[in-house]
């Protein structure tokens, strides 16, 4: 299996989460105003119809980078071989960049919460989450990349920080990190920690993706809601990810009060200018 | 990493205990997360709560939209609640929640009362399922006529797997027509029918999908055919409804019609 440097020239730049609000804007659009695609796996998991077949548009026009929701690889119910057949055969089919899904468990017993739960930072997830990643690796033929989730809670038994506990799940799984620089802002807020610290301590050579997203602030609180646009803080936030990591394909997430598909090229238009003046930077 | 503090329950009661939580019980979580400076624990966990029933009752609005704006969004909101005490998803995609949302309208109350809603949602049910149904090449015309005319009365067919049966018995698809016609507009309630009416429902080529009632004897002649009997037996079939003479050029004119719609994959000879 190919190891994150090997990051294949097709999957480069500057990104969108594809949705169905803009898609047929977006495909027709012949001055392909973006690099990559990101498409949710889940949305593709239907027997056939006006989902595939936009699928293989979008496949025809853009390489893709294959995000899933239901993987749960840190819960305790044995691994859901339905879903892992089915993603293996999506994946077969459109070649993606990568496969990517959530470092959290979505159920338990049967029953799928269908959020991103966030998994205690202790010694028994490490050892538990590592021994599911190489199988799902191995069944899928092809490495995966987790992400780093938004939480809301804290478990008080966890035993370190979250980012100790990202970078001991990929190193003792060898798999990849797709790094939300948002959801590293979000957690950092509503756990009162540093998201510096947060980018310091990520394996950098691990990391092949950046998600950025807007979000809504409670006061008390951050919900990753992905109905805003991105805030200041976070593009900041961006420009230390990349100047620590180096560049990786990233791309905006908008998954709910979508705007004008104008809007969210703005978004990345301006993603492309901290990305190019970071770097830039970067290599001075 | 370092080792883990005393005190630190298994993985799997944890999670155990975040969905009874999540569920609806106060005490399963209680002394498990930390509060911070600027919320305490209950408005934390509360997130991952509220977002619970509100995720799933979106997904329910997508897929049974005119159910929706027949209930209302507080009663539509109050039925996703009961819906998913009762049927709590199990399914890796949300797609498939509602499943079995029309079975669960039939049985209980308050919804069982109006059965006509439980119609709209298994015809919602339905349609959703004819539009991401897997996809076949559909026969055409031309396939049709270069059938040898040895091979008919023994012929066989397959159905596309996007065309389904919907037997009503409220006057439901005129129902789900016009509310996509009108607006804001008060829409007249479902009625019960004097007998039952069957529907196909299934997806264009282009997509989009489709339905239209049968005439009786074209309903029963699909029946048959989708159980595969022969051409001969589906002629002689129709003689129950059509003078014998007519009914083999009436056989024709039906297949023709279903091939013309797209619902035929395959005419195989015995």
């Amino acid at each position: 299996m190919q190891n994150a440097a090997a990051t294949s020239q097709r999957f480069a730049g500057l990104g969108l989460g594809l949705r169905t609000d803009f898609q047929a804007e977006l495909l027709d659009d012949a001055s392909r105003p973006v690099d990559w695609l990101e498409v949710l796996t889940e949305n593709y998991l239907v027997p056939g119809g006006p989902p595939l077949a936009n699928l293989e548009r979008a496949r025809a026009r853009y390489p893709l980078a294959m995000h899933g929701v239901s993987l749960s690889i840190g819960a305790s119910d044995e691994l859901d071989m339905d879903y892992l057949r089915q993603l293996r055969d999506l994946a077969r089919r459109i070649e993606p960049e990568i496969v990517s899904d959530h470092l959290c468990w979505t159920g338990h017993a049967g029953i799928n919460s269908h959020d991103l739960l966030p998994v205690p930072h202790t010694e028994e997830a490490v050892a538990h989450i590592a021994g599911r990643v190489a199988r799902v690796q191995d069944f899928l033929g092809r490495r995966i990349a987790l992400e780093n989730v938004s939480s809301y809670v804290d478990y008080s038994f966890s035993a370190v920080p979250e980012w100790e506990f990202l970078e001991a799940v990929a190193e003792r799984a060898d798999c990849d990190i797709l790094l939300d620089v948002n959801n590293i802002y979000v957690s950092s807020f509503n756990h009162e920690f540093d998201p510096l610290d947060y980018l310091n301590g990520v394996p950098a050579k691990r990391v092949r993706q950046f998600h950025i997203a807007g979000h809504r602030n409670n006061g008390s609180h951050i919900v990753d809601t992905h109905d805003h646009p991105v805030i200041d803080p976070v593009w900041r936030l961006f420009a230390e990810a990349l100047r620590r990591i180096g560049p990786r394909p990233a791309m905006i997430e908008r998954d709910a009060n979508i705007p004008p598909l104008g809007e969210l090229l703005a978004e990345v238009g301006e993603m492309r200018r901290v990305a190019a003046r970071t770097l830039a930077e970067r290599a001075a | 990493m370092t080792a883990s503090r005393g005190n630190t329950p298994p993985l799997a009661r944890v999670q155990a205990d975040f969905i009874a939580y999540i569920r609806g019980d106060d005490a399963a979580m209680a002394g498990k997360t930390r509060a911070t400076r600027k919320a305490d624990a209950e408005t934390l966990l509360g997130v991952y709560r509220n977002a619970f029933p509100l995720r799933l009752i979106e997904a329910l609005g997508a897929n049974f939209p005119r159910l929706k704006s027949v209930l209302g969004d507080a009663d539509f909101d109050r039925m996703g609640r009961a819906y998913i005490a009762k049927t709590p998803p199990r399914h890796f995609s949300i797609r498939w929640f509602g499943d079995r949302l029309p079975e669960f309208l039939a049985r209980e109350k308050p919804w069982r009362e109006a059965p006509a809603a439980a119609e709209l949602a298994g015809f919602e049910w339905a349609l959703a399922a004819a539009f991401d149904a897997a996809d076949a090449p559909a026969l055409d015309i031309p396939a049709i006529a270069a059938i040898p005319p040895q091979d008919w009365a023994g012929l066989t067919f397959a159905f596309h797997p996007a065309l389904s049966i919907f037997v009503s018995r409220w006057t439901v698809p005129e129902q789900w027509n016009a509310l996509g016609d009108a607006g804001d507009n008060e829409v007249p309630r479902p009625q019960r029918r004097e007998s039952p009416v069957t529907f196909a429902l299934w997806r264009e080529a282009e997509g989009r999908t489709m339905f239209r009632s049968l005439a009786e004897d074209e309903a029963r002649m699909l029946a048959a055919a989708r159980d595969g009997q022969s051409f001969s037996l589906l002629c002689e079939g129709l003689c129950a409804h059509v003078s014998e003479d007519r009914a083999g050029p009436r056989a024709a004119e039906l297949l023709r019609h279903w091939v013309e719609q797209g619902w035929v994959t395959e005419a195989r000879a015995a």
